[in-house]
């Protein structure tokens, strides 16, 4: 890396992003992302799609910037609504509910949007520094991710994030299977054949994403909080300044997670088709496998929002890095950035950094700019965020279902979108009553057509040849992993079994 | 008398033509009173959707009403052209569609509506340019040597938007004119597909997408799909000048509107997109947006929608794709 040439397109990315109209947009877009993340349901794909056609009249670099800044502030005010109302924000903030809204139960509300906030920056920073000197280098190093490596890593994260949740361990992988079943739904990608759509032309392309997280999360919540309107009581020292002090075990407790949250989340960013849900769900996963005391989580636990706040935030910057560096979109999302380009006839391409190096460093910086932002904007604002816990339910929760039916719509201008929300909340309720929990399915619904897509292109394009998967190296080494993981579970079990065996037998 | 007859027909002619452009005024005067959508089936960002957005800004300006874009994405366009085939039929509600709903989907899958005669053509407003582009480490260096290795052996894979998508049935027309076979590795969309072949993991690709892919040296491009070379890549030649003819050349984008919409509504806005396109900035524009500017109005359009889907349903019908 040539330190030289780094410090002078840091200046002229800050020359750049630094101008006033940049600033402004730049503000604006962080503002509405904080926004679009804090309200259920309206994430940042159905806001860049509203806010689309304004970039056709802006200049190709503020239309970028502000853009951006949706996409980045959405997740820091993504985990708002999962922390307080245990409603996530958006898909990729789902996990956080889990560990979130028990810590606000327990008064500490207020700490997890403080910690939330610092991790989401530090996320952030960490994806922002790649991108400032490797992007070129990773993404490269990206394109050797094929279709076999894909698969290896699903795998692994089907493995690593099978017990997710609390509870029965049967009860859990049951909804890892329901939610890759649900992801059969649509148009076969190898045949074009039609799997369980009944005939509905909305449902060739499968089950919306932002549909199924909001109903089985954030409608189903709703419908099981009819029954205790009005018995809530908040204890209102939890929504002052000073509640939102960590401690120092909290801080403690955050260093690892955090650190590995960046690390994963940098991972999944660079890998198109993945981004920041799947890195989130994973770094739940991994947290809760390593941790000492995994009973901890799903009660209040820190690190059950610290790692997958941090993933997220740094996977939404590294995205911008095959975006950029390649000129391939590795997401809806990221095709309406290249989209806003296209428009002013910037065609995105590999040789984007280079002939449009004020644009490319512009961008960077103003990351910079908007991460700092978003910590300025959101800290004030987190005294703001858990006053509305005084709003009475019989208030908010009709608010919070209308914007979750205007999100889930917005994503396709399909009406069908808001029977789907409504059935999966129903479904959702369900659950609750049958203690099946949420979050598994999600996983479930979010890798398995990820695994049967990579599994089915690496066998067409090894004509069926099985060995791939243990010939090339990454994905070798991927399902060793997996081996390892699955063969350690076992062990431990065995242990804990006889363990209590043996203690049954002395008592 | 010869003179007489030809004096009543030539008087009958005019005031047949003047009463048709009285009602041609009639009703450019009050259309359009309103806002007019333009529907793009596709999600916001894509080609289709700048070459929309641009084409409703020129308009706005030519008819003095506000011309905007609506995206609804979904089935390869289906949906949204399900949806404009139902939209009243006054002019305000229009589609900017590409080739693949109206020759290919028809053919490939059951389809609620038939978009042949669900919607009438306004306007062709462009033709999509698409490249033939190998891994460059593959060591076939032109057009000659590439077909030469798929004539001989299957062992090429070729990446794809998906089945029945435009470059999977391009790409199958190819091969059955040129009597070659590759494997086709269908993806969601281009640009996983591009990711691959850029990856060497997939070998040869057919699409706009390889465009700046090749211009960077990433990818090498052997054949053009298309009538005339492109401007950045002058040295790689066209399909006819690379002795294959027969082959459809690519995809294009028009304008469409629901099955009834008056006919004067058709060739007053068909008029409009005429004139736009004489202005060399417009035509510029469109370019800029990575596709070749090309006009042509509802009629003659018409005709070659209908011979394009004929082409392609009998290719088609050869073909082993499931319904």
């Amino acid at each position: 890396m040539d330190i030289g040439n780094l410090a002078g397109n840091i200046s002229l990315g800050l020359s750049t992003a630094l101008t006033a109209s940049n600033l402004f947009y730049c503000f604006i877009g962080v503002l509405l992302g904080t926004v679009v993340g804090v309200i259920p349901g309206i994430g940042a794909l159905a806001a860049i799609s509203m806010l689309f056609p304004i970039t056709f009249h802006l200049d190709p670099t503020s239309a970028l910037i502000m853009l951006a800044g949706i996409w980045y502030g959405t997740s820091y005010g993504g985990s708002t609504a999962s922390i307080l109302l245990n409603i996530p924000g958006t898909p990729a903030n789902a996990i956080v509910c889990l560990d979130g809204f028990p810590m606000s139960q327990q008064g500490r509300g207020g700490v997890a949007l403080f910690m939330t906030t610092a991790a989401s920056f530090i996320g952030g920073s960490v994806g922002i520094i790649l991108m400032m000197l490797f992007a070129p280098v990773i993404a490269n190093y990206a394109l050797s991710f094929a279709s076999t490596e894909y698969f290896a890593l699903m795998i692994l994260g089907l493995v690593a994030a099978s017990t997710i949740s609390d509870g029965s361990t049967l009860k859990g992988l049951a909804m890892v299977v329901f939610g890759i079943a649900i992801g059969t739904v649509g148009m076969d990608l190898y045949t074009g054949q039609a799997r369980f759509t009944f005939g509905v032309l909305a449902l060739s392309d499968g089950v919306n994403l932002v549909a199924l997280a909001m109903g089985l999360f954030g409608v189903a919540e709703i419908i099981a909080s009819i029954r205790k309107v009005d018995t809530r009581h908040l204890d209102r020292s939890t929504v002052t300044f000073r509640a939102m002090k960590p401690t120092s075990d909290d801080v403690q407790r955050s260093a690892g997670p955090v650190a590995r949250g960046s690390a994963l989340g940098s991972f999944f960013g660079t890998l198109p088709g993945t981004g920041p849900a799947v890195a989130a769900f994973l770094a739940y996963a991994i947290e809760k496998r390593i941790s000492k005391t995994p009973e901890r989580f799903g009660k209040g636990a820190i690190e059950g929002i610290m790692a997958p706040e941090s993933a997220n935030n740094a996977a939404d910057q590294t995205s911008f890095i095959p975006t950029m560096a390649l000129g391939i979109p590795g997401s809806a999302t990221m095709a309406l950035m290249l989209g806003a380009l296209i428009i002013h006839g910037i065609t995105p391409g590999p040789q984007l950094m280079t002939q449009q190096p004020s644009l490319f460093w512009g961008l960077v910086m103003s990351f910079w700019i908007g991460n700092l932002l978003l910590v300025v904007l959101n800290v004030p604002l987190i005294g703001l965020w858990v006053r509305l816990l005084l709003v009475p339910y019989h208030l908010l929760y009709p608010a919070v279902l209308m914007f979750i039916g205007i999100g889930v719509y917005t994503v396709n201008n399909n009406p069908f979108d808001i029977w789907m929300v409504t059935l999966f909340g129903a479904l959702g309720y369900l659950m609750r009553l049958l203690k099946l929990p949420a979050a598994p399915l999600l996983l479930g619904f979010v890798l398995g057509p990820l695994m049967e897509e990579h599994f089915r292109r690496a066998m067409l394009v090894a004509r069926g040849d099985m060995m791939v998967f243990i010939e090339r190296p990454i994905s070798a080494t991927v399902l060793a992993l997996t081996v390892a993981l699955i063969v350690w579970n076992a062990l431990s079990s065995y242990k804990r079994w006889a363990k209590r065996k043996a203690l049954a037998m002395a008592g | 008398m010869k003179s007489l007859s030809f004096q009543v027909a030539g008087l009958c002619a005019s005031s047949f033509v003047a009463m048709a452009m009285m009602a041609g005024t009639a009703v450019a005067q009050s259309y359009p009173e309103t806002t007019v959508r333009i529907v793009v089936p596709y999600p916001a960002g894509g080609t289709a959707d700048a070459v929309a957005r641009t084409l409703a800004g020129g308009l706005s300006t030519k008819l003095g009403a506000n011309f905007i874009v609506e995206n609804q994405g979904g089935a390869s366009g289906m949906i949204g052209t399900t949806y404009v085939s139902q939209a009243a039929a006054d002019g305000y509600t229009l589609m900017l569609g590409a080739n693949n709903i109206f020759s290919i989907l028809p053919h490939v899958s059951e389809t609620q509506v038939d978009p042949l005669t669900a919607l009438v053509p306004v306007a062709k407003v462009a033709d999509s340019q698409r490249l033939l582009a190998v891994h460059p480490s593959l060591p076939y260096e032109d057009i000659d040597a590439f077909l030469a290795h798929i004539q001989e052996s299957d062992d090429l894979n070729y990446a794809s938007s998906g089945i029945g998508s435009t470059p999977h049935i391009l790409t199958e027309f190819f091969l059955s004119e040129v009597g070659g076979e590759m494997n086709h590795i269908p993806y969601p969309g281009a640009n996983p597909a591009l990711n691959d072949v850029l990856a060497g993991y997939v070998d040869v690709m057919i699409d706009t997408v390889v465009i700046p892919q090749v211009e960077a040296g990433a990818l090498r491009g052997l054949v053009v799909f298309g009538s005339e070379r492109l401007a950045n890549l002058p040295d790689i030649p066209t399909l006819e000048e690379a002795g294959l003819t027969g082959i459809p050349a690519s995809g294009w984008t028009g304008l469409f509107a629901p099955a009834d919409t008056p006919v004067e509504i058709v060739a007053q806005l068909s008029d409009a997109i005429a004139e736009l396109y004489e202005d060399e900035a417009f035509r510029a524009s469109v370019t800029n947006l990575g596709v070749a500017p090309d006009f042509q109005e509802y009629e003659t359009f018409q005709q070659s929608i209908l011979s394009d889907s004929q082409m392609f349903g009998e290719f088609i019908a050869t073909l082993d794709i499931e319904e």
